[in-house]
This record gives structure tokens, sequence and C-alpha cells, in this order.
């Protein structure tokens, strides 16, 4: 949560100080880097954008003083940091901090010696206090990163706040304003001040050119990345061997014409930076793109808890049923389990439910299947007896039929009485199989193997005269 | 002559927004009269004397802090009496740390300083650099017209 600061009167304020503008007004600190360029490290991490955002506008931040002015300096990236505080540590750092105080939008704390050389740099940007956005549209009541970052790389290789309100380095922000990421005459004539360009005259800028990568090349992840480039100066020769590589995610990458090396993930920009004797430079720069490549989808796990596998209830009886399901990629699946049964068809759907089955041996599958349209599934086997008919009267034609198996093959044994007929005719799921001499004993042989449900009666031989209906399971 | 006061009065408050912004910054000037309402004492004081050690506060920050002895020699708001101001910066062995939005603090130096207490009873500049009005030798602000007298007025009338 931000605490935003009242615009109150910024806008006269600005206004009239306006008035110095035009002065050449910028401030030197009289301290400067002995080295012509300065490495820094960013923790981008922030409560505005994401980190990739704004390490990319640190970035351009950083570079709009090499880049527009032609001072005798760069600051240059060397990868990031999980530095969080200001230190005299010899490492320059740019790190965001959860605090509001006192309107700054964001510091700069700078370290030097008796000699007033630059000996450490590190940048803190409040956004406790302030909005921070990237880009130069959509901002609201806050202020753009490249703009203040531009200033606070300002102050980092050497200079003050300028009294010129046109100036990168003016004291004041605008809201939104994108005016910082362009440096003013005064912000130039202080940093060629500071930093001034060798001598020309005499001396001529190296050239440098990158044969590898490709501008726009992409790479799989985990993929070795050839990086080739020469660079050559009328005064000092063949400078390949120099060529110092970095990469915006990665930092400095290496040093020569040529090596190989493994990149992160993300985009890059490429640079390839060559100095010459007399300290001027050049440098080319390339985008390459490193792809992640997603592991390949994992099939669902599904397991079933209850009824245990070979469960036998009789008929009538309701049976809980249990699973769950997960998956690699889509975690929990258990709500879209699928519960089929080879007797009945699909019985319920979920995690749990109960159900009644009808009389048989059933093959009872929950199946469930991922975002990627993989399926998987977990089986048992439930038997359901059939209900035992009551007891029949003497008087009454009555059946009873049991299960049997010979050799493996399914049988049925029938009991009849109560039928004064002298022949019998068998009928197994309502078609006849057979006549019989009517005495009250059959072995009806089926044959078949495996899973299944048959229904019998016996009838007066030639007459609809019938017992009840029993029926066997195997 | 109402008007003219009136001119002088928003001139003065937007200077001193100037004039302080020089040690701040970037970021957005508080006007006087809400400096004071925020401020535990405002003093008008002379540096006495200075000393410089390595502290890490509560941020993990391991800063060079100069601790000042000012004299004061008018309290504008809050009790008068000596006060101890710490601020960031300052040189420790030959290495000077500076702060972008924190001026230095030398002995023999005068300002209107806006205190709010710090740690162990020491004070520290109400809104960094812009607690701390550095005067020249005609009483005003550097580098504006605001007067010392003017900043009472302001002060006093937001009390």
């Amino acid at each position: 949560m931000h605490t935003h600061q009242s615009i109150r009167t910024a806008v006269i304020l600005l206004a009239l100080a306006g008035g110095a503008a035009g002065l050449g007004a910028y401030n030197l600190t009289g301290k400067k880097w002995a080295s012509p360029e300065a490495p820094y490290y960013v923790n981008p991490a922030n409560a505005d954008v994401s980190e990739s955002a704004a390490l990319a506008a640190i970035q351009a931040g950083a570079m709009t003083w090499s880049a527009q002015s032609n001072a005798n300096f760069a600051f240059y990236y060397m990868g990031r940091t999980s530095g969080s505080s200001a230190a005299y540590n010899g490492k320059n750092e740019v790190f965001f901090r959860n605090e509001a105080d006192g309107g700054t939008i964001a510091r700069t704390y700078w370290w030097y010696n008796s000699r007033n050389e630059l000996l450490d740099a590190d940048i803190m940007f409040l956004d406790g206090g302030w909005r921070f956005f990237t880009g130069s549209s959509g901002c609201s009541d806050g202020v753009y990163l490249e703009d203040i970052a531009a200033h606070e790389f300002g102050h980092a290789l050497g200079l003050s706040h300028s009294s010129d309100s046109s100036a990168t380095m003016y004291s004041k922000a605008t809201r939104c304003g994108t005016n910082f990421r362009t440096l003013a005459p005064d912000d130039l004539a202080g940093v060629e001040k500071l930093y001034p360009s060798p001598s020309s005259g005499s001396n001529s800028a190296p050239g440098v050119t990158i044969k590898l990568p490709g501008n726009n090349a992409s790479y799989s992840e985990g993929s070795s990345v050839a990086f080739s480039g020469s660079a050559s100066d009328s005064e000092d020769g063949n400078l390949s061997s120099t060529i110092v590589w970095t990469s915006s995610r990665d930092g400095k990458l290496g040093t020569g014409a040529s090596f190989s090396r493994v990149l992160t993930a993300g985009t890059h920009t490429i640079t390839a930076k060559v100095s010459d004797s007399g300290g001027l430079t050049a440098s080319r720069q390339v985008s390459v793109t490193i792809t992640t490549t997603p592991p390949p989808n994992q099939a669902p796990a599904v397991s079933i808890s209850a009824p245990s596998d070979g469960t036998t209830v009789t008929q009538g009886t309701g049976i809980t049923f249990r699973g769950s399901a997960t998956d690699a990629e889509d975690g929990d699946l258990t709500s879209k389990l699928v519960w089929n049964s080879s007797v009945d068809g699909t019985i319920g759907a979920g995690g749990s439910f109960s159900r009644v089955l009808s009389p048989g041996s059933h093959r009872v599958r929950a199946t469930v299947t991922d975002s990627n349209g993989v399926s998987s599934y977990s089986q048992i086997a439930v038997s359901v007896a059939a209900a035992e008919d009551p007891a029949p009267s003497p008087s009454q034609f009555w059946l009873s039929a049991t299960a049997v198996k010979v050799k493996g093959r399914h049988h049925g044994d029938l009991r009849w009485g109560g039928s004064s007929s002298t022949k019998i005719d068998i009928y197994r799921d309502g078609v006849k199989v057979g006549t019989t001499a009517n005495d009250g004993t059959h072995r009806d042989a089926i044959n078949l193997r495996g899973g299944g449900s048959y229904t019998y009666k016996v009838c007066a031989a030639g007459t609809t005269t019938c017992s009840n209906a029993a029926v066997i399971s195997f | 002559m109402r008007q003219y006061r009136q001119l002088v009065t928003a001139a003065a408050l937007v200077v001193a927004g100037a004039g302080a912004a020089l040690a701040a910054g970037p970021g957005q000037a508080v006007p006087i009269p809400e400096r004071a309402r925020g401020a535990e004492r405002i003093v008008v004081a002379t540096v006495a004397a200075t000393t410089a050690r390595y502290e890490r506060n509560d941020f993990g920050d391991e800063l060079i802090v100069t601790r000042a002895e000012l004299v004061v020699e008018e309290a504008i708001k809050g009790a008068g009496g000596p006060v101890a101001l710490e601020i960031e910066g300052g040189t420790v062995d030959g290495i000077t740390l500076r702060v972008s939005d924190l001026p230095t603090i030398e002995s023999g130096e005068r300002a209107v300083f806006f205190l709010t207490s710090g740690k162990s009873g020491r004070f520290k500049a109400h809104l960094r650099g812009q607690g701390i009005l550095k005067l020249d030798g005609e009483n005003r602000v550097q580098g504006s017209s605001l007067t010392v007298d003017e900043i009472r007025r302001l002060a006093r009338g937001n009390r």
C-alpha cells in the first residue's frame, strides 16, 4: 500500500523554480570515478511492476548518461543482487525499499576517498511512498522508474542537484514526467565536464561487430550459445581479444573474440564493448531469447479406497464407493472422477457416493482425465449375489437355482417342486434350453467362463404354468 | 498592502520549497507550515561540533552517521536548550559518505532545524533534507529570499 504524497503547490513551485533555468546551473559533487566505467547490480524486487520491467527501466536510466552524452564514462550492468541495504562494500547496488520518507522518491548514497575518487554508490527507490511505473504511458499519480533512475545514476557518477528545472538533475520530479530520461544541455555540460571525452584529434574510435549470436536469435534453455565478434582500431589494430561481452540478465559473460556460454531463460540484450588505448569505446547490441521447455505432461493417478477389490454383497445392499485422483500439473482431480460398472454402466462421479448395484459380477472402474486429455483409471471387482427367494409353500410351483463352475465353466443347478406335470421345460434368460423329467433337479450346462448372471424359470411342459424366477451370478 | 503581503508569503513558500529541494530529491517540497506541523522542535541554531562513526540502522544499512551538537539561539517551536542531531553522511578514516537527499553539516554552520526525536534522545531532521534550512549572513535561507522572520511567522501560524 502506497502513501501517496499530496501534489499541493508543485506546479507553482516548479514554475517559479524554473526561473533559474538556462543559467548553466549543474552542480558537481567534486567526486568522480577513477575508471571510465562503473559496474552495478540490481535487486529488482519491488511493490509496483514486474521484476523484468523494473530491471529494464533501471538499465535504461543508467544508460542515459553514456548513450546521450560524449562523456568518457558508462555504467554497465553486472547482474542481479539480493542486496537491499546501503553499505560501503565495493559493490554498487540498486534496490527498492518499502519506505516513505519526506517526499523523497529515491536517494543515492556515495562513498569517496580523500582523493575525491568515488568508491561505491548505492541507489534506493522508495516504493513505500511512491508508485513506480515503467514505459512511457499508463502512469497515474506516480513516477516513471526510468526517469528517476536516470536522475539517481547522475548522482552516482558525481553530479549534484541542478537549479535548471529542465535538467535531469533538477531536484524535483513531476508526477508521471518523462523529461528526466532525456538529458538537458545542462546535464550534458555537467557530465562532459566531469568526464571529458578524450581528444579525438589524434585518435579515432574503434569499431566492433557481433557475428554470433544473430539479432533476435532464439535458443532452448540449456543450450550453449556461441558468441563471436571482432573489433579493430586504426591506432591499436585488432582488438577482438579485448571485446567485453555482457548480458542484461546474466551480467558479464566473458571477454574475447569467441566463446560459448549457457544463458538463463528470458530475453537478453547482449552487448559487445571494446575500448581503445585512447579511452574511446564502441559497442554493439543484439537481442537473444532463451526459451524454456515445459516438462512432459504426467498422467493423473487414480486410487479406489472403497470398496476393496473382490467385495461381495447381497442384492439390494448399498455400496459406498470412495476414490481419489491427483495430477502433477492439475493437482487434485478427485471431483472429476467418473465411475462405471461393466454391468450397470455409469454409476457415479466424484470422490464418494453410494449406489445399489444389479446382481452379478461387476468390474467397477474409476476414470479421470487431466487438462491435457490424458486419462487414467483404477479398477476393482464387486460381486452382487441375488437375494434368496422366500421359501415357497409346498402347494406352489417353485424353483431355486445355484451357480456352479465345472472346470471353470458356468453351470446352473436347479431344484423345483409343486408341479404335477410329467415333463418340465427349462428356461434360461427367457429362452427354453431343454425339457426334462419332473424329478425336481436339473443341471444346466451354460459352459461360459468369466462373469455373468442368468435368470431361470421352469414350466409344466407345453404350458404357461411356471415357477418363480431364480437368478445365479458368477 | 494586504495583496502584497499575500504575494510575499506565497513567494516565500515557493522559494522555501525550491531552496530545500536542493538538498532533497528527487521529490516534492513540503511547504513550511506543513513541515512545522510535523516537527517536534524548530530551532535556529549553530553547529558547535561534529563527530562521525559507522552505524548500522534498522534496515541493515551500514552508514557513516554524523552527530552534530547544536547551540540553540531561538526555539521557534518546542523547548530550547542544546540539541544533539544525527544525520547520515560524514567522514571516518578518510572515507566520506554523502546522501543525495541530505545536506552536509559542518561546525560553524547556522540553520533553521526542523527536528523529530530519533534514537537515544538524539534528534534527526524532520523530512530529511527539508528539515535543515541553512542560513546566510543576512538571516536568509541560502539560495532563496526566505528569512528567519518569515519561517517563524509561518511556523507559529500553524501551531
